[in-house]
C-alpha cells in the first residue's frame, strides 16, 4: 500500500474512534500506572482517561494541590493520600508539620459530593475534619486511616453517626486520642452494610453488646478486628454472627476458665471455615492456642506481632498452616521458631520478625543470622522479608539471597548501628552486594550494620529496579550517596539519616530529584547554602529544611525534597523553611 | 558439665515461707551437695555493699575497636550521642541507687527513631512485656485477677555484659530457676573463673516492685512472681 495512504487511513482509524467505547475500555484500567502511560498516548486518549478514571493515587499530598486534581479528575469516587515522609513513623518529623486533610475535604465537598472513598496515611486529621467529610458525602462507603495523627474517638463518632452506607471503617496504627469506646455504639439500630471493621489499634472497652449487635446486623461483614479489650470468653458470641469472616483480629486470647470455655471457642472458630487472615491473639497461651488449629488450614496471612509465642507454641502451631504465605511474628519466637517456619511453610513469600525489646541493647534475645538463614532454606519463595536483629554475618546473608533470589523487598535491621560481621568484624558490605547482585527484582532495601561507601557502588551499579532505598548510620563519604544517584534509574524514594553525606552528594542528585518522589536527609553533613543552590538550581523541586532547636545555624538538620506542580508549602510551619 | 556454685540464702525470719535449703555447688564434684546455711539481712547487705556494680554497658572500644580506626573516626561523635551514658564504673556507694533503675531512663538513652519501630508497637509490647505489672483496670468483673500471660524479667550476671531474659512463667520453683540459670550462665562462671583465678560462689538476687534489692529465695514462689522485676546473679568475693 502506498505509504502516505497507509498514513491517512491510520490517522482516520484512531481519530473517528469514539470518545465513550475509548472510556468505556478504559474505565476496566485499574493500575495506575498504566492510566498514567494511557494519558501521555495523546490528547483524547489524555480526555477519555481522566473522565474514566474513579480512583487517584497521590503518593504526596504536596506534589499537587486539590485544585489541579480536581479539574483534570471530574468522576472520582476514590482517592488514596499520603503525607509525612516515612521518618515520622519514627518521630523524626516534628508535630504540626503538616499534610492536613482539611484542604482536600473542602474540594471534595465542592467537587466530588459522591466521593465513597477516602484512604489516608500519614496525615493529620481533625475530628471536625471526620465530622465534615461525613456530613459532606452522603454517600462515603470506605474510611481507611493509617499512621495518622489529630483525631479522637470523637471523630469516629461522627462518621459512625452520619455515614449511612458505611461498609469500612479501618483505623490502624495511629497516633489518636481514644477517649473512650462509645463511639461503636453511634452506629445507628437499623445500620447493617459494615463490611470491614477494624479497631485493634484503640485501647478503650466498646460496648460489647452494642458491637454484637452490630456485627449480628451486618450479615456483609468479611473482615473484622477487634481491639485487646474483647476477652477470648466473648470472641464467639462474635463469630457464630459473621460465618462469612475472612479476616479476623481477635482480641485478648487469655485464657479464664479453661473446661467450657475451649469448646465453644472450638466451636466458634469451626465455623469460620473462610478465614485466610488471623491476627491479634494477645496474650495467646500454649493453652488456647490449640482452638485455633482447626481453622488455619486455609490460612495465607497469620500476624503474630501481638503474640508473644515462644519457639514451641510457634512450631506447633505451624504445622496446622500449610498454604501460610505471609507471617509477622516476634522475636520471641527465636531462631528455633524460625526454624519451625522454614520446615513448615514452603509457601511463604512474606515474613517480619518484629523486636520485642528494641531499646535494650545488653540483653541478649531474639533472633539472629541462624534463624534467617533457616528459613531460607525451608521457604524459596520468599520475596518480602523485615527482619530485626541484634548480629549478623555477611556470609549468612550471602547463603539467604542464595536460596532465595526472588527477593523484591529486603529490610535488614541490625538494631545497633554501626555493628559489623560479629565473626569476621569486617564491615556488612558483601552482605548487601550480595543482595543486590542476585536479587534483580529488588524494589525496596533498608541497609544497616557497618557500612562503607562499597555498599552503595554496588547499590548504584546492580539495583536496576530498586524504587525504595533507607539508609542510616552507613557510608564513608559523599561517594556513597553518589554513587546511588549516578545509577538506580528505578530510584523514587531515597530515605537517609546519620550518614556522612554532605552537600556533594546532595548536588550530584540534581538532574536525578525530578525523576523522584521524595528525598529525605537528617543528621548528615547538610548545609543551608547546599540547599539554597539545589533549590535554585532546581525550581520544580521544593526544597524543604526543618530547623531543630539549639543546632548550627548553617546546617540544614533535616532536608525534604520533593518534586512538585504545586509549588512551595502555603502551610509551612515557622519551623519548616522554604528554599 | 561443671557446676556453677550458686547459693540461695536462707532466710530465719520466716512467715510461712518453706523452708528453702542453700544448695551450693562444689565445682569438684559431679553431684549437688546439700549445705544449709543461715544468713542474716545484715549480711546481705554487706555482701551488696562489698560489690562493685560495674553498669558493663559495652563501650564503644570494646564493641568496635577491632574494626579499626578507620570506620571509627568520623563516626565517634555520632556514637558518643547514640551510646548515651558514658561508661565509667558506678561508684559502689551509690549501688543501691544505681540498681534501680527505671525503664523510662533506660528508654531516654537511645537514638531518637532509632531502631525504626513505630511507638505503637513499643506500646503493644509493654503491654505484653512489663514484668510483673498488669494492666486489669479496663477488665470487665468477670474476670478475676488476672496473671502475666508471660512474664519476662531480665537477668544480670556481675561481670558479664550481656544480660539475658527468661520467662518466670515456665519455671514453679526456685529450683527449677536456679537450674535454668545455671545452664544458662555456666560458660560465663568459666571466664570468670579464669579471670579471676579462685572458684568464685554467686547469689541470687532480685528487685522487686518498690525497687529494693532482696535476696531469692526469701518468700514464696508465687508472691517472688508477683513482685520480682528483674534479676542479679552477685558474686561472693571473699
Amino acid at each position: 500500500m502506498d505509504p502516505e495512504r497507509k498514513k491517512v487511513l491510520e490517522r482516520v482509524a484512531v481519530s473517528t474512534f469514539p470518545d465513550e467505547v475509548l472510556e468505556r475500555v478504559l474505565v476496566q484500567l485499574k493500575s495506575h500506572k498504566d492510566r498514567s502511560s494511557v494519558s501521555l498516548v495523546c490528547h483524547s486518549w489524555y480526555d477519555a482517561e481522566r473522565f474514566s478514571r474513579t480512583h487517584v493515587f497521590i503518593a504526596n499530598c504536596y506534589s499537587v494541590t486539590p485544585e489541579i486534581v480536581s479539574r483534570r479528575f471530574p468522576n472520582i469516587r476514590s482517592v488514596s493520600l499520603k503525607g509525612k515522609p516515612r521518618f515520622s513513623d519514627f518521630n523524626l518529623v516534628p508535630p504540626k508539620w503538616g499534610a492536613d486533610i482539611r484542604s482536600w475535604l473542602v474540594m471534595f465537598a465542592a467537587k466530588y459530593p459522591f466521593l465513597e472513598e477516602l484512604r489516608l496515611k500519614r496525615m493529620t486529621v481533625t475530628d471536625e475534619s471526620l465530622e465534615f467529610l461525613a456530613l459532606s458525602c452522603p454517600n462515603f462507603k470506605g474510611l481507611s486511616l493509617l499512621s495518622c495523627d489529630g483525631f479522637s474517638t470523637d471523630g469516629l463518632a461522627a462518621i459512625a453517626t452520619h455515614c449511612k452506607n458505611l461498609t469500612e471503617l479501618d483505623i490502624q496504627e495511629n497516633d489518636l486520642n481514644d477517649k473512650s469506646g462509645s463511639w461503636l455504639s453511634c452506629f445507628p439500630e437499623n445500620f447493617s452494610s459494615l463490611e470491614v471493621l477494624n479497631f485493634a489499634n484503640l485501647s478503650n472497652d466498646v460496648n460489647f453488646e452494642a458491637l454484637e449487635r452490630l456485627v449480628s446486623r451486618c450479615k456483609s461483614l468479611k473482615v473484622l478486628k477487634v481491639n485487646r479489650n474483647i476477652t477470648l470468653e466473648q470472641l464467639p458470641r462474635l463469630l457464630i454472627h459473621a460465618p462469612l469472616l475472612t479476616e479476623l483480629g481477635t482480641g485478648s486470647f487469655l485464657q479464664e476458665h479453661p473446661a467450657c470455655q475451649y469448646s465453644e471457642l472450638e466451636n466458634a472458630f469451626n465455623k469460620c471455615m473462610n478465614l485466610n487472615t488471623l491476627s491479634g491473639l494477645s496474650e495467646v497461651t500454649a493453652l488456647s492456642l490449640p482452638a485455633l488449629y482447626p481453622t488455619c488450614a486455609n490460612l495465607t496471612f497469620l500476624n503474630l506481632s501481638c503474640a508473644a509465642l515462644q519457639s514451641g507454641e510457634l512450631a506447633k502451631l505451624l504445622v496446622h498452616c500449610p498454604c501460610l504465605r505471609r507471617l509477622w511474628v516476634l522475636d520471641t519466637v527465636e531462631d528455633k521458631g524460625l526454624e519451625a517456619v522454614g520446615s513448615n511453610c514452603p509457601l511463604l513469600e512474606e515474613l517480619r520478625v518484629f523486636p520485642t525489646d528494641p531499646f535494650d541493647e545488653d540483653t541478649f534475645h531474639g533472633v539472629t543470622e541462624s534463624g534467617f538463614i533457616a528459613v531460607s532454606y525451608g521457604c524459596r519463595r520468599l520475596s518480602y522479608v523485615l527482619y530485626f536483629c541484634r548480629q549478623m554475618t555477611n556470609a549468612a546473608v550471602e547463603t539467604i539471597v542464595q536460596n532465595c533470589p526472588d527477593f523484591t523487598h529486603f529490610r535488614l535491621c541490625i538494631m545497633n548501628p554501626w555493628q559489623p560481621d560479629y565473626q569476621t568484624n569486617e564491615p556488612m558490605d558483601k552482605a548487601f552486594c550480595a543482595v543486590v547482585k542476585t536479587c534483580t527484582r529488588l524494589q525496596r532495601l533498608a541497609v544497616s550494620g557497618l557500612l562503607t561507601d562499597l555498599t552503595f557502588e554496588y547499590i548504584g551499579k546492580y539495583a536496576k529496579n530498586l524504587e525504595t532505598l533507607s539508609v542510616a548510620f552507613a557510608g564513608s563519604s559523599d561517594w556513597g550517596m553518589q554513587c546511588v544517584l549516578g545509577g538506580c534509574p528505578k530510584l523514587r524514594k531515597l530515605e537517609i539519616r546519620d550518614c556522612p553525606f554532605g552537600n556533594a552528594a546532595l548536588l550530584s542528585g540534581l538532574d536525578k530529584y525530578e525523576s523522584m518522589r521524595s528525598l529525605w536527609m537528617s543528621g548528615c553533613k547538610v548545609t543551608m547554602n547546599g540547599c539554597r543552590l539545589l533549590a535554585k538550581e532546581m525550581p520544580r523541586l521544593n526544597v524543604e529544611v526543618i530547623k531543630v532547636d539549639g543546632s548550627n545555624e548553617s546546617q540544614a538538620d533535616k532536608v525534604y525534597v520533593y518534586r512538585s506542580v504545586a509549588g512551595p508549602r502555603r502551610d509551612a510551619p515557622p519551623f519548616v523553611l522554604t528554599l | 558439665m561443671d557446676d556453677l556454685q550458686l547459693g540461695l540464702a536462707l532466710n530465719p525470719v520466716v512467715h510461712d515461707t518453706p523452708v528453702v535449703k542453700v544448695v551450693t555447688f562444689d565445682l569438684n564434684h559431679d553431684h549437688r551437695e546439700l549445705q544449709p546455711v543461715g544468713s542474716e539481712p545484715s549480711n546481705y547487705h554487706a555482701c551488696l555493699e562489698s560489690q562493685k556494680y560495674a553498669k558493663n554497658k559495652r563501650n564503644s572500644e570494646d564493641a568496635f575497636g577491632k574494626t579499626g580506626d578507620q570506620y571509627m573516626t568520623q563516626t565517634l561523635p555520632l556514637m558518643k550521642l547514640w551510646s548515651g551514658q558514658p561508661n565509667e564504673d558506678d561508684d559502689p556507694k551509690g549501688q543501691k541507687k544505681s540498681c534501680i533503675i527505671n525503664k523510662k531512663e533506660e528508654e531516654e538513652n537511645h537514638v531518637v527513631g532509632w531502631p525504626p519501630i513505630k511507638p505503637i508497637w513499643v506500646k503493644k509490647q509493654l503491654h505484653q512485656h512489663q514484668g510483673g505489672q498488669i494492666k486489669i483496670s479496663d477488665r470487665t468483673a468477670e474476670r478475676a485477677g488476672t496473671g502475666p500471660n508471660s512474664l519476662y524479667v531480665k537477668v544480670k550476671m556481675e561481670g558479664v555484659p550481656i544480660a539475658r531474659k527468661i520467662d518466670l512463667r515456665l519455671y514453679h520453683s526456685y529450683q527449677m530457676l536456679r537450674d535454668s540459670l545455671i545452664t544458662m550462665f555456666a560458660k560465663y562462671y568459666h571466664q570468670q573463673t579464669e579471670k579471676n583465678g579462685a572458684s568464685c560462689c554467686y547469689t541470687l538476687t532480685y528487685q522487686d516492685k518498690d525497687g529494693d534489692w532482696l535476696l531469692a529465695g526469701d518468700v514464696p514462689w508465687q508472691s517472688f512472681m508477683e513482685s520480682v522485676q528483674r534479676l542479679e546473679i552477685i558474686r561472693n568475693d571473699g
